[in-house]
């Protein structure tokens, strides 16, 4: 949980650093800044972002097939990695647990981490919250607004405990 | 660590957990001692057939080594592992498998050779 609330942090302070406080989220200019190439690579369905660092070079393969919504989550859960340091965990620190025990596996709380940092990045709480308790904004209106899929808006909702808004009526 | 010693020191790891000798999982995987012990340090390239009668002999699955190239992202810019996010990776087939192998394998050449042509301009 507190792993958790890093990742948010890490997200809402690389946001305040860049000065961005409007939806949608430029997360290519994020990875920009951070010295990150993107590139769309054509990779199976099952893989839908990659890194790879060589010296100085670094780079993010996302998925060329993928939904556009997908490929910003691709590579904003991607910098989350990489702002987080998970390069070490898989070595010396790494302390073994049965990997089918999916919640006690570091690999799947580094996943988790990427997601939470990713979901606070493209949908930041200060300005979801405003979106939905004063502007009144619907799920599709979020999900166009923030150019994120309606799974992970609806998650980032739910992880926020904002109410859904329903649906405007037609005046 | 390249990904070929990430993979080896998986390997140990994984025999060190069940408690059994490298020579002990030789004869399980059709290797001698040393041939392991070259495996697990990284001197021999293990090839995807082998790897999965490793895992199959060590009681893991095929993607507890493949995910051992997930998480590693170097931001110290040592020479950097590669890092892949992906979907459910169970209950793959081979083919499927190979496939994946191969896409990340390509990422990782055509990165390389972006690193050679930048490092030729410089």
């Amino acid at each position: 949980m507190i792993r958790s609330r890093l990742a948010r942090e890490k997200a809402t302070n690389i946001l305040s650093m860049y000065q961005i406080n409007e939806a949608p989220i430029d997360v290519e200019f994020i990875a920009k800044q951070l010295s990150f190439e993107v590139h769309l690579f054509s990779f199976p369905d099952e893989i839908s972002a990659a890194i790879k660092t060589i010296g100085s070079l670094k780079v993010i393969g996302v998925n060329d097939k993928h939904p556009k919504a997908r490929q910003r989550f691709s590579v904003a859960h991607e910098l989350g990695h990489y702002l987080s340091g998970h390069e070490e965990f898989d070595e010396d620190k790494r302390v073994f647990v049965d990997p089918s025990k999916k919640f006690l596996n570091p690999q799947f709380r580094q996943e988790e981490e990427a997601d939470e940092f990713a979901a606070e990045l493209l949908m930041p709480e200060s300005l979801l919250t405003q979106d939905v308790l004063t502007n009144h904004l619907d799920l599709p209106e979020l999900v166009k607004k923030y150019e994120v899929s309606e799974q992970a808006m609806t998650i980032q909702l739910v992880n926020l405990k904002l109410p859904f808004n329903q649906k405007k009526k037609q005046s | 660590m390249d990904t070929q010693q990430i993979i080896g020191k998986k390997i140990k790891d994984a025999r060190q957990r069940i408690g059994i000798s490298q020579e002990e999982l030789g004869s399980r995987v059709g290797f001698s001692a040393m041939g392991i012990s070259h495996f697990e340090c990284g001197a021999r390239k293990v090839g995807i057939e082998d790897l999965e009668k490793i895992a199959r002999a060590l009681d893991v699955g095929i993607n507890y080594f493949l995910d051992s190239t997930i998480s590693p992202t170097s931001n110290t810019g040592r020479t950097g592992n590669i890092s892949y996010f992906r979907s459910s990776f169970d209950n793959f087939d081979e083919n499927k498998r190979k496939e994946i192998f191969s896409a990340t394998s390509k990422f990782e050449e055509f990165v390389k050779n972006l690193h050679e042509s930048k490092t030729k301009n410089d």
